[in-house]
């Protein structure tokens, strides 16, 4: 008999604590007791068992959880303030690695930090040789005075593109740059070119902070919101000297990550349509931080993840669309080795299929739709059916041993009460690979079936999930004999193996499942299957 | 799992919110893991969202720059929390479903439900330890924290935390028995030095 104590000292064996003299006493009485030996043996396999521990997928979903309710999906609105209304003078500048000024996602941290935030930073009288081409634009409400040569295109009434340069926006008027659009209501100079807007404010710039900022905001009265562009370069590593940085839309335009995205739209429209089976009310946005590494010719996704601003409230998706884009071949950003852009994505369930938006790069693109069939034909083949040539057949898929498939086998049992005399259930084999005791069942379950009791066996079989099958068998008051032999034999193998093929080619991946004449239900959901059935026989009444 | 990097840590010790949510992704799993083994039986998911909560509370005090892993950091707070709470003795845990880990994919059919069915009686038999000597082995053998950061915030000494550590996989070893024979349990050892 081997001892606690033993076992302890053999465990200290094994970690080095043993004295010199300790080890030598123990190494002897393992040559003389095999039943050391083998104690030693099971440490050994405990260790490696405690070595390889992961988090249970349940841990996971907990923080998955706690972390979803901490950065909870950002408000519709898209409007952001700059600067409050009650700040008179508020020069602000875009964070040196966010490009533009707009921030992560979600509120309340602002990315733009404040340069100068107490002294007012009044326009000074502009230089003269500035004064002489001032060119301003008036509209109904405000006014725009273009400086350092700046270039603006009217888009429509009251709104602007500032091209380059930098202007001094009053009134209400709104500005597009560098895909934001600027709603200002107030005075605030509006800066592509920072480094020449010195003169036209008092406070002093921090250069540092300025370097590499596509838009620097200074507001000195009133406010200005900023609402964030749909697709951004948030972060690039460029590979030119940084006293000449691209802008963010020269790198990588939304057109450019559309064209490389939409060949492979449909395959992320089946990441979603994959979700939307286990959870019909799924859609929403998710915008993905994606990392791009650049060889010089074209760029890979290196790393991908989920900015906070998502409603789509399914990480399955998420994740599944990452490993699609994985295999996108992106261009090649200019002027920069990696590059982290936000590239927005919508999902929403169309009909029957999917719908996927890519973001709006003014294109005309069909939307990808993952269509899938209303209804698909379940062939019944010799599958045990209670009422055969009824007008609705219900075909369950499922097997025995998961948790929701023995629940599934009490609420079809209840139902094959309910609709006794006017629908066909019809029980479908699809064993999961994972469990060998489920393919077991599904032998013996065709067994029974071969031998013309299948109802009662799958009754008795799916009372327990462990339930020895012979004794199901002997229950159901089966032929022991010709069951064991039936299950046993090769005839009855390929028929679990032509269920299992048929349901792989339906694209039925859980189980339970139900087709409904042909119109699918993934999981133990009562209510939907129910209400199916309902509808289906009421069609079947009016034709 | 992606590791958080520094610029989003210090953005969640300087309290963003989608910052921490990263952080809470990174270490969650294992304080949820480790909760539903050292946790109060009933309590175990209230006391896993109170101490993420608590953990989001006392980040701020998180240097990233520091000598501690976040994970450690984090692990040692929960550890602290965790003693704190003085409830009523515990009735004996039973195992649930989930177990050790995620079956091993790589593992034949065969394998895994033999993998899963140990990872049951795995979990049975840490129930069974005493409070102290589960503590032991959860953080160091599971968590794979070290002895003496596990001997700091039970305040005793690294010697008592390796005899409870020893004690404990003794007991599991018995406990366990010939389940540990089965193919595939073969394996390095790491010891708990």
């Amino acid at each position: 008999m081997v001892s606690a104590d033993d076992v302890e000292r053999l465990s200290r064996l094994l970690a080095g604590d043993l004295s010199a003299a300790e080890e030598a006493a123990l190494r002897g009485e393992l040559s003389q007791r095999p039943a050391l030996e083998q104690a030693l043996a099971r440490l050994k396999a405990l260790d490696a068992m405690t070595a390889s521990f992961a988090p249970a997928p349940r841990d996971v979903a907990l923080a998955e959880q706690a972390a979803q309710r901490l950065a909870p999906p950002l408000p519709r609105v898209a409007w952001r303030p700059v600067a409050a209304a009650a700040v008179l003078a508020a020069a602000l500048a875009a964070s040196v690695t966010a490009w533009v000024m707009s921030s992560e996602a979600p509120a309340p941290v602002a990315a733009p930090a404040p340069v100068v935030s107490e002294a007012p930073a009044p326009v000074t009288p502009l230089a003269s040789e500035q004064r002489a081409s001032p060119a301003l634009i008036r509209t109904a409400l405000g006014q725009l005075e273009l400086l350092d040569g700046a270039q603006v295109t009217p888009l429509s009434s009251g709104v602007f593109r500032l091209e380059h340069g930098n202007v001094l926006a009053q009134g209400r008027i709104s500005i597009e740059v560098e895909g934001h659009r600027i709603d200002v209501d107030g005075k605030v100079l509006i800066a592509t070119e920072p480094e020449k807007a010195q003169p036209h404010v008092t406070a002093p710039m921090n250069r540092q902070l300025l370097a590499g900022t596509a838009v620097v905001l200074f507001v000195m009265q009133g406010n200005a919101r900023a609402t964030e562009p749909a697709f951004e370069v948030k972060n690039a590593r460029p590979n030119v000297a940084l006293d000449r940085v691209p802008k963010p839309a020269e790198m990588l335009s939304l057109k450019e990550m559309n064209d490389a995205v939409a060949p492979h739209s449909e395959a992320i429209g089946g990441c979603f349509a994959q979700a939307l089976k286990a959870n019909p009310r799924l859609q929403g946005k998710v915008t993905l931080l994606l990392t791009l590494k650049s060889d010089g010719k074209k760029s890979r996704l290196t790393e991908g993840t989920v900015a906070g601003d998502y409603s789509l409230q399914n990480p399955f998706v998420a994740s599944c669309v990452l490993e699609q884009l994985g295999a996108v071949e992106f261009p090649a950003p200019r002027g920069a080795d990696e590059v982290q852009v936000a590239y927005p994505l919508e999902f929403q369930p169309r009909g029957t299929g999917t719908w996927v938006a890519l973001p709006d790069d003014g294109v005309e693109r069909k939307v990808a739709m993952t269509a899938r069939p209303e209804r698909v034909d379940v062939e019944l083949g010799d599958a045990p059916q209670t009422l055969p040539g009824a007008k609705v057949t219900v075909v369950e898929f499922s097997e025995h041993g998961c948790s929701f498939c023995l629940k599934g086998a009490q609420l079809l049992s209840t139902l094959r009460h309910l609709y006794r005399d006017r629908v066909n259930f019809v029980f479908k084999h699809h064993p999961l690979p994972s469990e060998p005791r489920s393919d077991e069942a599904a032998r013996a379950m065709v067994a029974a079936h071969r031998l013309g009791r299948f109802w009662e066996f799958h009754d008795e079989l799916f009372k327990s999930p462990n339930v020895p099958l012979e004794t199901a068998a002997r229950v159901a008051r089966l032929d022991v004999l010709a069951f064991n032999r039936l299950r046993a034999s090769d005839e009855v193998k390929q028929a679990v193996e032509r269920d299992v093929a048929q349901a792989q080619a339906l694209e039925s991946r859980g189980v339970p499942s139900y087709f409904v004449n042909g119109r699918e239900v993934v999981g133990l959901q009562p209510t939907e299957l129910r209400k199916l059935i309902d509808a289906e026989l009421a069609a079947a009444k009016n034709r | 799992m992606t590791v958080v990097d520094s610029s989003t840590l210090s953005r969640a010790v300087a309290g963003a919110p989608d910052a921490q949510a990263e952080v809470l992704r990174e270490v969650g799993p294992h304080v949820a893991s480790l909760v539903r083994r050292l946790g109060e039986p009933g309590q175990r998911d209230d006391d896993t969202h109170e101490i993420f909560a608590h953990l989001l509370h006392v980040l701020p005090r998180f240097k990233p720059d520091g000598a501690a892993k976040l994970t450690t950091w984090a692990f040692t707070v929960a550890h602290r929390f965790l003693l704190m709470r003085k409830r009523k003795p515990r009735a004996p845990l039973v195992a649930l479903e989930g177990g050790l880990s995620v079956p091993d994919p790589k593992a034949g059919p065969d394998e895994s439900a033999h993998g899963r069915q140990l990872a049951g009686r795995f979990e049975a038999a840490l129930a069974r330890l005493s409070a102290e000597q589960r503590r032991a082995f959860v953080l160091t053998q599971l968590h794979h924290q070290s002895l003496e950061a596990v001997a700091e915030v039970e305040g005793v000494a690294v010697g008592t935390i390796k005899s409870r550590v020893h004690r404990a996989r003794a007991e599991l070893v018995l406990a366990l028995g010939d389940a540990l024979d089965r193919p595939g349990g073969e394996g390095g050892s790491h010891g708990i030095g």
